[in-house]
């Protein structure tokens, strides 16, 4: 069983985690004007390894670096490791901009995963902010494969914008399964937007939910995620059923460089999804050195 | 007016009510009459005296600005919100955006210079009446504030 708790698929089911595998870009495709979505398969024939939701690569554009990127497509089909990248940097503008066909290097999968395991049986909610719903969608993938062994699912997802809103097509299929409540709102949309504007936690008072049997999986920014925490608890969910994936600048990705410490914890090795109590006093009021 | 029973069923639903007592409740139903909305009717714009504070019942409600021209949205509003509360505290500037029903919808409306005379003639309805209204205020603050950082955007992300 993997669990935010454990290790997981991680570093140490690999023979040397600093050792890159190349692997071919099989398709992009353009989410927002500054994301897409890429699809690596095998370069050599050997079989890419297995991840849980939740888990992240590092990914490396030749010549320019190596950056965490969470993986963001179906844990049930094998061979296939999708990423959901913005540009934000260098590093990721290169890693979209190359074309199908051509190759990047890869380290992973590494790190926690979501307590998609534990929260069998028992009532799922997902808020995810942004960019955050790329690291959620593994989850969301896992659930609705197995849509029987879980209860109601929600899932809170709010973004800058309407053009900002990722995955739209599959959220509409999403909330057309039973028992399955999406929300979508923007900070800001213009007059011909009939959707839900404000921010994520306002999604809070429309959604049905029932905190004593519910498991909370959140990712987002983190000011986003200190605001869901408490909306979260004002509604009587206790910090325990609440996971968050952290993010920092990650570079070894496997603990030995330091550079993602939060307190005790290294985000590469012991996150990223950790359950809330594990992060509470380090989440908020800390500036990054 | 509506009747009693009909508003503390009402009440029930509404987030800015939930602590008040009996005889406050009873007091607000006296004032209160039920407004129907048409999508895209506009129920106040930005300058004029609204008039009236609501309690949105049924439906969605936008609160937009119109900038250079365009309409901007800023925030949508749903059975249990409040929204006009201007007509309570600043008689004088009038609404400080335009409300517009994205759906059709059903409030509570209470005349702003009625209620605001029961708050001067009962100071302890005054007082649950002004709290209720700060911690609207409060949240409105805190939702208007976490849209400023722009949390989503690139500046908010990891730089790589």
């Amino acid at each position: 069983m993997m669990t935010a708790s454990g290790s997981g698929l991680n570093h140490s089911n690999l023979a040397d985690p600093m050792r890159p595998d190349l692997v071919r870009i099989a398709e992009v495709n353009r989410e927002t004007a500054d994301t897409c979505t890429i699809i690596t398969e095998s370069s050599d024939g050997d079989p890419l390894p297995a991840f849980a939701p939740g888990q992240f690569s590092m990914l490396y554009a030749y010549g320019v670096g190596e950056v965490p990127i969470s993986i963001s497509g179906d844990p049930g089909v094998p061979n296939r490791l999708v990423y959901t990248i913005r540009s934000v940097g260098a590093v990721s503008q290169a890693l979209i901009g190359t074309p199908a066909g051509d190759s990047i290097a890869m380290r992973g999968p590494f790190g926690t995963s979501w307590p998609v395991e534990q929260a069998k049986g028992q009532d799922v909610l997902l808020v995810a902010g942004g960019i955050g719903l790329a690291p959620l969608r593994p989850a969301i993938y896992h659930i609705v494969r197995n849509r029987s062994e879980y209860g109601r699912v929600t899932i809170l997802y709010g973004a800058r914008n309407p053009k900002e809103l990722l995955f739209t097509k599959q959220l509409k299929g999403w909330a057309a399964l039973p028992d399955t409540q999406i929300l979508t709102t923007v900070d800001g949309g213009g007059s011909s937007w009939r959707g839900h504007v404000g921010v994520v936690t306002k999604l809070f008072g429309l959604a049905t939910l029932q905190p004593e049997r519910t498991v909370v999986m959140t990712c987002g920014p983190e000011i986003m995620m200190r605001f869901v925490v408490r909306e979260l608890k004002s509604r009587g969910f206790a910090g325990e059923q609440i996971y968050l994936s952290m993010e920092r600048n990650m570079k070894c990705a496997v603990g030995f460089c330091g550079h993602c410490q939060m307190g005790p914890y290294f985000i590469c090795k012991d996150g990223p999804v950790f359950a809330y109590p594990k992060m509470r006093h380090w989440m908020g009021g800390l500036r990054e050195l | 007016m509506i009747g009693i029973q009909e508003f503390n069923d009402v009440a029930k639903s509404q987030e800015l009510l939930k602590r008040f007592e009996p005889q406050h409740l009873e007091k607000l139903a006296g004032l209160a009459r039920e407004v129907r909305f048409t999508r895209d009717q506009i129920i106040f714009r930005e300058g004029t005296h609204p008039g009236f504070f609501y309690l949105i019942v049924e439906g969605s409600v936008v609160l937009e600005i119109i900038a250079t021209g365009r309409s901007v949205l800023l925030q949508t509003l749903h059975a249990g919100d409040a929204m006009g509360w201007s007509s309570l505290v600043d008689a004088e500037e009038g609404a400080h955006f335009e409300a517009r029903a994205l759906s059709p919808s059903r409030a509570l409306a209470f005349d702003g210079a009625q209620l605001r005379a029961a708050c001067e003639s009962d100071p302890a309805f005054g007082y649950r009446m002004m709290k209720a209204l700060l911690s609207l205020v409060t949240d409105r603050l805190d939702a208007s504030r976490m849209q400023l950082l722009d949390m989503y955007g690139a500046a908010g992300a990891v730089r790589a």
